[in-house]
């Protein structure tokens, strides 16, 4: 069965709509896939200080003593992560960007050239691919590549792909062709 | 000229964006006039204060380091409290310097994109964006051209393109670059200061540890 992380970085209960329709719909799909949700408002994850203690004083592990190493865990176990959020001043939610950095004890801080570039080595075996699921009521398409770009590069950094990236609305129709496309 | 400067590091003070933004002020102070504050936003209570004094700022520069690809988590926070602000700030004048530990400009062109759509969408003047990569040893040469990115900035309000260039490093590896790093790695001296770091804190032989394994 393929397992699929979401992280959804919905600051607020304002598309708690969206968020029952996406529940009922991966329902349906449980006989394929098995989906673990964390609802980032729900849950106690700080912001990352930049100590560094999980490159060089307890690799791998975050010195933060909080919700995260849940999350950090099922990425690791997942076939695909998507990042669920709303357009938020153009961007992703700071706390869909927070769990971005929080990423980092997944990889090591030694550097090696991949495709021409600097990026860090791997810790894992293997990681996730990675998906990103942008709610913006506009479908504005330029701000959408903003975003994706800046996910793109982060798939790269962590070895992985982009393999998903969608801009939807909360129409019924639109969650239930996100849940297909997961 | 009221100059709000914003270190946008979550490591504050003892940070590369403490560096870069001495440099910058080292060469504003050649202004006569310019009044300089600076906010480290490492605080929540900080960004709070931020958000209240951008609106009285004639410019604002944020230096911040490059974290997964983008912005760090408390600068989006700071971003996301600008909201009441949209196409509002339009006596401001708004630029960016990011710094990142990786050597090649390249890293930081997809949130520079960000930036710009941002200072639109706060209706403010967009001075540029200054990248500067390789900011785990800056050089002189950049740090110099960070100073006069600060010396040239009340004359016209933008940074200047020449300076930007200068202060930024290179673009991209060259062949021979990563050829270099190719060899630097197999002898070991490419992580010759993570390889210190480690053993100094007796977590050497853990190093390729996988906690979150499945």
């Amino acid at each position: 069965m393929r397992k699929i992380t979401i992280i959804n970085g919905c600051s607020d209960g304002t598309h708690s709509v969206f968020e029952e329709n996406l529940t009922t719909e991966i329902e349906k799909h449980k006989a394929t896939l098995s989906v673990e949700i964390f609802k980032l408002r729900d849950m106690n994850i700080g912001y990352c200080t930049g100590c560094w203690s999980c490159w060089i004083k307890t690799p791998g592990l975050c010195s933060i003593k909080d919700d995260m190493p849940q999350i950090l865990r099922s990425v690791e176990a997942s076939d695909r992560t998507v990042f669920l959020s709303p357009v938020s001043m153009d961007f992703v939610t700071a706390q869909t960007k927070k769990i971005c950095d929080r990423l980092i004890p997944l990889v090591h801080p030694y550097i090696k050239v991949y495709g021409g570039e600097c990026h860090h080595v791997s810790r894992y075996d293997s990681y996730p691919e990675l998906g990103l699921l942008l709610l913006d009521p506009d479908k504005d398409e330029e701000r959408f590549d903003v975003i994706r770009n800046i996910f793109e590069r982060l798939s790269i950094n962590l070895k992985s792909s982009l393999s998903l990236s969608m801009v939807i609305g909360e129409t019924e129709t639109e969650v239930s062709n996100a849940v297909s496309s997961l | 000229m009221q100059y709000l400067l914003f270190n946008g590091s979550p490591r504050g003070k003892t940070g590369n964006s403490e560096i870069i933004l001495n440099n910058l002020i080292e060469g504003l102070s050649h202004s006569s006039g310019a009044s300089i504050e600076v906010i480290r936003l490492s605080r929540p209570s900080s960004r709070e204060e931020a958000v209240q004094k951008i609106i009285s700022a004639d410019c604002v520069i944020l230096v911040f380091p490059l974290y997964t690809d983008a912005m760090p988590g408390i600068v989006m926070d700071f971003i996301e409290k600008l909201e009441p602000y949209k196409s509002s700030l339009h006596e401001l004048n708004l630029g960016f310097i990011v710094h990142s530990g990786f050597p090649e400009g390249k890293q930081s062109r997809a949130v520079e994109r960000y930036l710009v759509r941002l200072t639109t969408l706060l209706g403010a003047k967009y001075a540029g964006t200054v990248v500067a990569a390789g900011s785990m040893g800056l050089s002189t040469k950049q740090q110099k051209a960070i100073r006069d990115l600060g010396s040239s900035l009340p004359e016209t309000m933008v940074f200047d393109p020449n300076l930007i260039s200068r202060a930024s490093q290179f673009e991209e590896l060259s062949k021979a670059m990563i050829l270099i790093i190719k060899l630097l790695n197999k002898t070991g001296f490419m992580n010759l200061y993570w390889d210190k770091s480690l053993k100094k804190n007796g977590a050497f032989a853990d190093r390729f540890a996988k906690p979150y394994a499945k």
